[in-house]
């Protein structure tokens, strides 16, 4: 007997294809919780832009104060009404746009104030870095809302703009410790020194080349920062010197009802729901952002 | 004395003279380049040969001040440039000459692109930081030149990241970005290290076709000597920070003055030799803050003689354009006493 040998004849070559690289916007939408995450937030964002052109009642308006205060939800209230007999879902819509607008705006002016002051930082000589990071320690050192609390405390009335830029002047801290980090690592790449060698300039460096890569973290922070800049400006109005009234707010709305959480809790309850669903879903977001970001990215040597 | 033929008619494209790179260590102040002179003429290829921290990669980026602190280039030292003192120009005449005059090519393709702009936005964002033009035009030069540096389907290959090209695409696309701007010098640091054999094979074909089609000078950086043989004119071999042998590549080749030169030959592999075991220096580099104060190669020197412990040995020139820094030029009847150098007991 002789030993025989199997012919390969049988064998398939299966060609194992490679998955394409896909968009940037492909594979954030690819995870559930992000797609949910991001539904919602446009979702709620169309409702406070279209919903005050459609709704019966003003966030202003008082309806007849002997019929229809703190009417409880039903058809013609969906979320009731307060003690002065206003629509509370009029007023939510109309304080979410206050909200997420004040959060936005601010969110923008801190992540470009950050990433300015972090790419100066992180390309300067070892001086001036020093000296412009110990400047963002000694604001991160400070408590925030009590920075915000004395700098909204000045006039008597503080207007939404000077909240937008109170807002966003304190919050670029993080943000510029963030790129200043992530420059001082890029700084040390080959392809920096490569860029330097064909004669970029400084400023053509910073704009050209690190700009790209470290706006991947920003974006992350910045979603994160949005969900923290709302609950920041419930906060404060909260306490009375964030967005005045009879201008609503999401925070002003949860302060006029907390003095009657027990006999109206929808009052508090409408705006604070919107507040938590939003703020989840800026942090989902965020999360996915930074999955979506991380993948585009070559393995590090 | 006859002077090298190369240099007769014309002053050199680059030189590079008494040039000192100190460092201010934690540990004390060293010199890693520590006055190196090095001519390179017009249409030249010099090869600068030498072991790992010999200090010929830092010699690179002295040429362009490229280094950062703490590392300073010493008063005293000069590189001139087509007849520009480099080191006297201000930070935007140097960017004028960085890219457009002289430009480098590096060893690691994987890690001197940009991972987040395309091959083509690299080879464009050169033109675009030198010259005014379109957007749109410097894309189209940045793809003519994909082109001519041997990258098929051009058009296409512009597009994409430097993750979705192979290493030798890559150090293409590092080619086409040094030669865009048609430098008169390019400084290639190890430049086909980070590749495998055959694909290095090309690329040295290709660069030195560029090279030549061009103009160009070359200053080549390496450690292989069989890059050398293939690519150089002249080469510069340096140990411990300074120049050690300077010498047309046949005669070094040849016959090697310094034992540096001739530790380096037998090392290499040769064809059509019986195959024996291959030699090696003993001992290792020193490192900066140990070399010796006489001459550096001393403890590992199969020559070595009281006279290389006490006296440094100054370049002396050999004619025939040849320089070696080693004693032995002057007193050549010492080759015959080859013995253990000092380190071998050591190593």
């Amino acid at each position: 007997m002789t030993t025989s040998v199997t012919p390969l004849g049988d064998v398939r070559v299966v060609a194992l294809e490679a998955p394409r690289p896909r968009s940037g916007p492909a594979r954030l939408l690819a995870a559930p919780g992000t797609r949910l995450a991001l539904g919602a937030l446009l979702t709620i964002a169309m409702c406070v832009l279209v919903l005050p052109l459609v709704l019966p009642h003003a966030p202003h308006e008082q309806l007849d104060l002997a019929t229809r205060a703190l009417a409880s939800p039903r058809a013609a209230h969906p979320f009731g009404t307060d003690a002065v007999a206003r629509d509370v879902l009029a007023r939510v819509v109309a304080g979410g746009r206050v909200s997420l607008a004040v959060a936005a705006a601010s969110v923008l002016l801190a992540s470009a104030l950050g990433t300015a002051w972090g790419l100066a930082a992180g390309l300067a000589g070892a001086r001036i870095d020093a000296l412009l990071m110990r400047l963002v320690d000694a604001g991160l050192a400070v408590p925030r809302v009590l920075l915000l609390l004395v700098v909204l405390s000045l006039p008597r009335e503080p207007s939404l703009v000077l909240l937008v830029l109170a807002l966003g002047a304190t919050g670029w801290f993080g943000v510029a410790r963030l790129v200043r980090t992530e420059v001082r690592r890029l700084r040390d790449a080959d392809w920096v020194l490569a860029a330097r060698a064909l004669g970029t300039s400084r400023r053509r460096l910073a704009w050209r080349q690190l700009l790209p890569h470290v706006l991947a973290p920003v974006l992350v922070t910045a979603a994160l920062g949005m969900g923290n800049v709302i609950v920041l400006e419930a906060g404060l109005s909260w306490l009375g010197v964030g967005v005045q009234p009879p201008r609503a707010s999401w925070g002003n709305i949860i302060r006029d009802g907390t003095d009657l959480l027990q006999a109206a809790p929808w009052i508090s309850l409408a705006p604070g729901a919107c507040l938590v669903l939003v703020v989840l879903c800026c942090t989902v977001l965020a999360d996915g952002l930074r999955d979506a970001l991380a993948a585009r990215e070559l393995p590090r040597p | 004395m006859t002077a090298p033929p190369t240099s007769a008619a014309t002053a050199p494209l680059l030189a590079l003279r008494d040039v000192r790179v100190r460092i201010r260590t934690a540990r004390g102040t060293i010199t890693p380049v520590d006055g190196v002179s090095l001519d390179v003429h017009r249409g030249e290829v010099l090869a600068l040969v030498g072991e790992s921290g010999c200090g010929k990669s830092l010699t690179a980026l002295t040429i362009l001040r490229l280094l950062e602190p703490p590392a300073r280039i010493e008063a005293g030292s000069s590189i001139r440039f087509e007849g520009t003192e480099l080191l006297a120009l201000d930070e935007r005449a140097l960017r004028a000459v960085r890219g457009r005059r002289i430009a480098m090519v590096f060893q690691e393709p994987m890690t001197a692109l940009n991972p987040v702009h395309t091959a083509g936005a690299q080879v464009a964002e050169v033109v675009r930081a030198h010259e005014r033009v379109s957007r749109r035009e410097a894309m189209d030069r940045a793809v003519a030149m994909l082109a001519t540096v041997g990258i098929p389907d051009p058009a296409v290959r512009a597009t994409q990241y430097p993750h979705e090209l192979s290493g030798g695409m890559r150090q293409r696309v590092m080619l086409a970005i040094a030669l865009v701007l048609d430098p008169a010098l390019l400084v290639a640091d190890e430049p086909t290290t980070a590749l495998d054999v055959t694909i290095q094979a090309q690329l040295l074909d290709l660069l030195r076709e560029a090279q030549r089609a061009r103009g160009a000078s070359m200053l080549l950086i390496t450690h292989d000597l069989g890059v050398v043989a293939e690519m150089a004119q002249r080469v510069a071999v340096m140990y411990a920070g300074q120049v050690v042998e300077e010498a047309p590549v046949g005669a070094l080749f040849a016959a090697p003055l310094h034992p540096y030169t001739e530790g380096l030959l037998a090392a290499m592999p040769r064809a059509g030799t019986v195959r024996r075991e291959l030699a090696t220096i003993p001992g290792t580099v020193p490192p900066p803050e140990a070399w010796p104060t006489a001459c550096r190669f001393a403890d590992r020197c199969p020559y070595a003689w009281q006279r290389c412990r006490t006296e440094a040995p100054p370049l002396h020139d050999a004619g025939d354009g040849r320089r070696a820094r080693c004693h032995l030029v002057e007193e050549p009847a010492r080759r015959a006493d080859r013995h253990a150098p000092a380190a071998a007991g050591t190593a």
